[in-house]
């Protein structure tokens, strides 16, 4: 008897267990259908766009337990795109982003919180520059479905968020370029 | 704006710290020993603050490790100065050079580089570097306060601030000039015997040249003939007490040659996508007006173009019509 009670106890434990990890998919950002953007003030007349290319990561989201999901980004510094090769080597150069110093730009979730209406507010780390701060910004899940083809599950999200480059030591030409860096980010992820 | 962002801080500022410091230290009667130094480094650290801010503690970057090393050979160059010992100029080059390479190379050594290639490139630089230092230090020795050497000093620190602006730096091309303004106070008041040159108190002028060039060639764009020339040109100071006029002036041949070679990469026709019509020879026979924006994809010549290619059909204006060939296209 108590041999059954214990096994019955181990079973009901190990459903609990297993249960919301079957919940939680991880799925890896697709570099082809993701994009960063960012946005500057020149001289305070107008805004000059730009785009970083590479754009990589993983995604573990729990629709059970969405508070538990997590993410992580990295942007090669070098993808950085702003139509005008000379602008593309300034941006770069030690001047701002010093690429070849710090190869990667980095985002790691610390927590995710539903606001509702497919929306998150996600607290992370980023690491820029060298410099690693907390920040937190606000998502949107944009949709989720099966590829037509494979069947495998995409999701994809979007934020936008603003921060300041000197908080990250980038302080050169400050008044020519915004401190104000504006970062549109749109990923897609494939189950993994 | 040159006012705000380049003269007051590149120069004004660096030449008024420098001047502030060496006055503030000087003797009553005789020039005081390893000023210079100390005064050299605070003007050049005044100016990397008004250039980049104030450094994060610990430093993140390679510049900004530059910039705690400077201050720290700065204050030691005093005593080395005063208390000269055997061989102790040469003992605090040689730590000051151990102590640059890794503090600069942080990012490469043990991450893009494997441990074969990092010793190669540490035991090559320091030579490099060691050799910059004593031969800056014999410049200011045996040349001291006289003109030649003094002219020749300046035009080399300016040849270095303008390449390093030519390599995609203006911040680098900045904390040269900086560099170069507090040695010319120093220079200027060493000609009034308020100061006087001695080996140690080059130290800090070297390290910053040292770190500036190895940092705008590993992470700006500063070529590697550039570099080598530059090298060759500070290599070549150390014959400024030579009696002849054309050997005294050597240096300038080289730095000349680094600042043309750097002048002629800087203006070569750039990438530039819309270069792509001007060399389509072909005359425009009908089509949309100059300056109108018409889509890649209505282009039947542009479908082998790179930008297509990576589906960019942002409308492309203005651009040279007078090369294309545009008959499929209706103007809107």
């Amino acid at each position: 008897m108590t041999f059954h009670r214990t096994a019955r106890t181990l079973s009901v434990l190990a459903l609990l267990l297993l249960a919301p990890a079957a919940m939680a998919a991880t799925y890896t950002i697709d570099p082809v259908h993701s994009s960063a953007l960012f946005k500057a003030k020149h001289f305070s007349a107008s805004h000059v766009y730009g785009a970083f290319w590479d754009v990589s990561g993983t995604l573990t989201y729990d629709t059970a337990d969405e508070a538990s999901s997590k993410i992580e980004i990295v942007i090669t510094a070098a993808s950085l795109d702003t139509n005008n090769e000379r602008r593309d080597g300034h941006i770069q150069s030690p001047d701002f982003l010093d690429a070849k110093q710090f190869p990667e730009i980095r985002f790691t979730s610390s927590a995710v919180e539903p606001l509702g209406d497919g929306e998150y507010a996600i607290t992370g780390e980023l690491t820029l520059h060298g410099v690693t701060r907390e920040i937190t910004a606000t998502a949107v899940k944009v949709g989720q479905a099966a590829h037509p083809r494979s069947g495998k599950q995409l999701i994809g999200f979007e934020t936008r968020f603003t921060f300041n480059r000197s908080d990250f030591d980038m302080e050169f030409m400050i008044g020519p370029l915004s401190d104000e860096i504006e970062i549109i980010l749109s990923f897609e992820a494939g189950a993994a | 704006m040159i006012l705000r962002n380049v003269l007051l801080p590149g120069i004004v500022l660096p030449a008024v710290t420098t001047a502030l410091v060496l006055f503030a230290l000087r003797g009553r009667s005789a020039p005081r020993i390893g000023t210079a130094g100390l005064a050299l480094a605070a003007g050049f650290l005044s100016g990397f603050v008004a250039i980049s801010g104030w450094p994060r503690w610990p430093p993140v970057e390679a510049t900004q490790r530059l910039f705690f090393l400077v201050a720290l050979i700065g204050l030691l160059s005093w005593p080395v100065a005063r208390h000269r010992v055997r061989w102790s100029d040469l003992a605090f080059e040689i730590a000051a050079v151990v102590l640059l390479l890794p503090m600069i190379l942080w990012a490469l050594l043990g991450h893009s580089w494997a441990l074969a290639e990092s010793f190669l490139w540490l035991g090559t630089l320091f030579v490099v570097c060691l050799a910059i230092s004593r031969a800056l230090g014999t410049a200011v020795e045996d040349g001291g306060a006289r003109p030649l050497p003094i002219v020749v000093r300046w035009t080399l620190l300016g040849t270095i601030a303008a390449v390093l602006g030519l390599s995609e730096s203006l911040r680098l091309a900045l904390l040269s000039l900086a560099l170069a303004s507090a040695v010319a106070v120093i220079d200027l008041l060493t000609r009034r015997g308020i100061v006087t040159w001695r080996r140690s108190d080059a130290l800090a002028a070297a390290t910053v040249i040292s770190g500036l060039l190895l940092v705008g060639y590993f992470y700006a764009a500063l070529s590697a003939p550039v570099a080598a020339l530059l090298v060759v040109a500070l290599g070549l100071t150390t014959l400024s007490d030579s009696r002849s006029i054309v050997v005294r002036l050597s240096p300038l041949l080289p730095a000349l040659l680094a600042l043309g070679l750097a002048l002629a990469t800087f203006l070569r026709p750039g990438d530039d996508p819309y270069d792509y019509y001007s060399k389509t020879s072909v005359p425009l026979t009908s089509g949309p007006a100059a300056g109108s924006r018409v889509p890649f994809e209505a282009q039947p010549q542009m479908s082998g173009h790179p930008e297509a290619q990576r589906g960019k059909t942002a409308a492309v204006a203005p651009y040279n019509t007078r090369a294309i060939k545009m008959t499929a296209v209706k103007p809107r």
